[in-house]
């Protein structure tokens, strides 16, 4: 297995063509572009992985439940130390034209017979039938996240897939032809890599044979997907005051904004001070981004005329809440100097200073 | 790239980050465990539960696909001394409405041969309680869950309830759940109730304050692997962003113009009969709150107005 993973150490995510190539962008794309100039197709005879990243420009979406499960999956292999070889199995989610949505996966049975693997069918067309019995959820509040449950591929555990996979695939291929393959690098140190991958015949030896072609992917999260991650690692634990979260929030999404809109801005100033060769595709992709900017500035007024609707609304409701918070407390005021007052006490004047005091602490504003 | 690192929250909040050994099952020290039924003698046995981030991410986007309707699942796990270790949790082919979901024959024989299939690929753990959601009506057993989870207390315990708000969730953008044990029939209940405040609406009032004494609620806390937490670590990069392009308001519109209405009603009911000042701190507590997250959402509209338009 020599020649495969021209793997970074970071993981190769992508949100949209460049923007989260992050540090080692640089390195990457005068790679490719490098790639790009020395066209012919040569693979090395033993590799699986076809290094020329010609993808068919499939995209792939990610759910971060898929890599929780995977993840799951492999701490449990790591921990049994059972005879799993490998942990395996299948990706679900739904497939629109090119478009690959995975959603979630669950393992699969198998067997190993001459170092291959056999996949078990009844096992998997099992847990399909119980996969498909869960009902898809109520109209309209929310897009249904785990109504689909289609094979679009299989995952397994290591860095780069080696001729077993194929076998794997192949199989994986009668249930659906263009599945694709998810490869959970466990075995990095610092950060968790995954790879996707989908199949091609490649002919360029006058033989047929299947190789694997790295495709990109990105990771796509619903809301409550990111409020439930956000949980889970202990950030949604509330801060100060209800204003700091959603301050805390917005800064960091906009510093990580910020980080990507800098990655760009380097890149172009590479390009530009020719320490770098330009790469059409991701100049385009930075022309189409820039372009979409200026959206919401043709349509301005109607913007300002609904958000400052939605102010309004707001206010109206805050300033609800805080006539209900006053009324109470003057009712509350109320029934504390009926209690003095018909009391006939004798320290009268400080005990309606007291009154008054915790009035004006509670006063809403 | 700003203060707001993984690791410092983790830190902040005394996460329980490398949670490994969670995830090693001992059969047979858990049959060991089951024969004693130490919580047979004290109804007070478990004080806490422990879920896994991915039995957490699998309940509350379940609870959410579900939408407005009552949705159920079980859960798979150990128990760990004084609590229930939640390891995974899956999806039963059940729907419900207000506040009535139940299992039947088929879902029975579906959980059966889900074990049974979990067992082939060598996931030992054994089905330790059961999650439903309450979408919008905050987290607490009904008349009906009560009973339910008092039968699966009798017959399978050790056995625990959670119940996830996916509604709630969206709109305070934090997980909304509650993890909860009953008493047994005949036990004495203590005073005091519910020990956190939530609202609960008027229709739902009455079952509420019916049953709300015949349980109690677990302190409810998250491990993970130390995968998770690699993988955390580069999620984390990934979906932050996300936050900025989401609107709360639109999609929270019904549920808080529901909520300012079941206010009112309240309100109207406080006019017709003199009722505690108790209830009139509710109601000013939950008008507060319902403000407070719709100017969260302006702040957020207004960060995102200055980032994005280039005004002039």
């Amino acid at each position: 297995m020599n020649d495969v993973g021209q793997g970074s150490s970071s993981m190769t995510t992508r949100d949209s063509d460049m923007t989260a190539r992050d540090s080692d962008m640089t390195a990457r794309d005068s790679d490719m572009t490098a790639r790009d100039s020395s066209a012919p197709m040569e693979t090395v005879e033993d590799s699986v992985v076809c290094k020329n990243t010609v993808s068919a420009g499939n995209v792939v979406y990610l759910h971060p439940l898929v890599a929780m499960n995977i993840a799951d999956h492999a701490t449990r292999y790591k921990i049994s130390n059972k005879d799993h070889q490998y942990a395996l199995g299948v990706l679900l989610g739904k497939q629109t034209g090119r478009d690959i949505e995975i959603t979630t996966s669950f393992d699969v049975c198998y067997d190993v017979v001459d170092n291959s693997w056999i996949l078990d069918r009844d096992y998997l067309d099992n847990r399909l039938e119980q996969a498909s019995q869960i009902p898809t959820g109520g109209a309209g509040w929310a897009q249904p996240t785990s109504s689909v449950s289609d094979v679009v591929g299989w995952y397994a555990l290591g860095n780069c897939p080696a001729a077993r996979h194929i076998g794997m695939h192949t199989q994986i291929s009668q249930v659906n032809e263009s599945a694709v393959l998810l490869m959970f690098d466990q075995t990095n140190e610092k950060d968790l890599s995954m790879k996707i991958y989908e199949s091609i015949v490649d002919v360029s030896n006058s033989q047929n044979r299947t190789v694997f072609v790295e495709i990109q992917y990105t990771v796509k999260t619903t809301e409550s997907e990111r409020i439930g991650i956000d949980h889970a690692a202990g950030a949604s634990v509330s801060g100060l005051s209800a204003v700091s979260d959603v301050v805390s929030s917005n800064q960091s999404a906009i510093a990580m904004l910020n980080g990507r809109a800098q990655v760009i801005c380097d890149y172009i100033r590479h390009v530009k001070e020719g320490k770098m060769e330009s790469n059409p595709a991701v100049m385009r992709a930075i022309s189409s981004l820039v372009s979409s900017l200026p959206l919401a500035q043709e349509h301005t007024e109607s913007f300002d005329a609904q958000s400052s609707q939605e102010v309004v609304e707001a206010l109206m409701i805050a300033s609800l809440a805080t006539l209900t918070k006053g009324i109470m407390t003057h009712d509350e005021i109320a029934a504390k100097s009926n209690v003095i007052y018909s009391h006939n006490v004798t320290n009268k004047k400080i005990r309606s200073l007291d009154v008054m005091s915790a009035f004006s602490r509670n006063l809403p504003i | 790239m700003a203060g707001l690192s993984l690791d410092a929250f983790v830190d902040a909040n005394n996460i329980l980050s490398t949670g490994d050994s969670y995830f090693q099952f001992n059969a047979e020290e858990h049959q060991r465990i089951i024969q004693n039924q130490p919580w047979k003698e004290d109804p007070h046995y478990f004080k806490a539960a422990k879920i896994s981030a991915l039995a957490l991410l699998k309940m509350v986007m379940h609870a959410q696909s579900g939408g407005n309707i009552e949705i159920m699942g079980l859960m798979v796990g150990k128990i760990d001394g004084h609590s229930i270790v939640v390891m995974d949790s899956f999806a039963l082919p059940v729907e419900g409405t207000e506040t009535r979901v139940n299992a039947n024959l088929a879902a029975y024989e579906y959980m059966v041969n889900f074990q049974n299939n979990a067992k082939l690929v060598g996931r030992e753990e054994n089905v330790v309680g059961w999650y439903h959601s309450h979408p919008g009506y905050g987290c607490w057993l009904s008349g009906i869950d009560v009973t339910t989870q008092m039968n699966n207390q009798q017959y399978q315990d050790p056995f625990i309830a959670i119940v996830v708000d996916p509604i709630r969730t969206i709109t305070s953008g934090k997980v909304d759940l509650g993890a909860f044990r009953t008493y047994p029939e005949n036990f004495e209940f203590s005073e005091g109730g519910p020990s956190r405040y939530q609202s609960i609406p008027l229709h739902k009032i009455e079952d509420f304050g019916v049953h709300c004494k015949q349980y109690y609620s677990l302190d409810v806390s998250y491990f993970r692997s130390s995968y998770d937490d690699k993988l955390l670590n580069t999620l984390w990069k990934q979906y932050r962003i996300n936050s900025l392009s989401s609107n709360s308001q639109s999609t929270n519109q019904t549920y808080v113009s529901n909520q300012i209405q079941d206010l009112s009603c309240k309100l109207s009911k406080l006019q017709e009969h003199q009722t505690h000042r108790e209830e009139c701190n509710k109601i000013a507590k939950d008008g507060t709150k319902t403000a407070i997250e719709a100017l969260g959402g302006i702040m957020s509209g207004m960060f995102k107005d200055k980032v994005f338009n280039m005004r002039a």
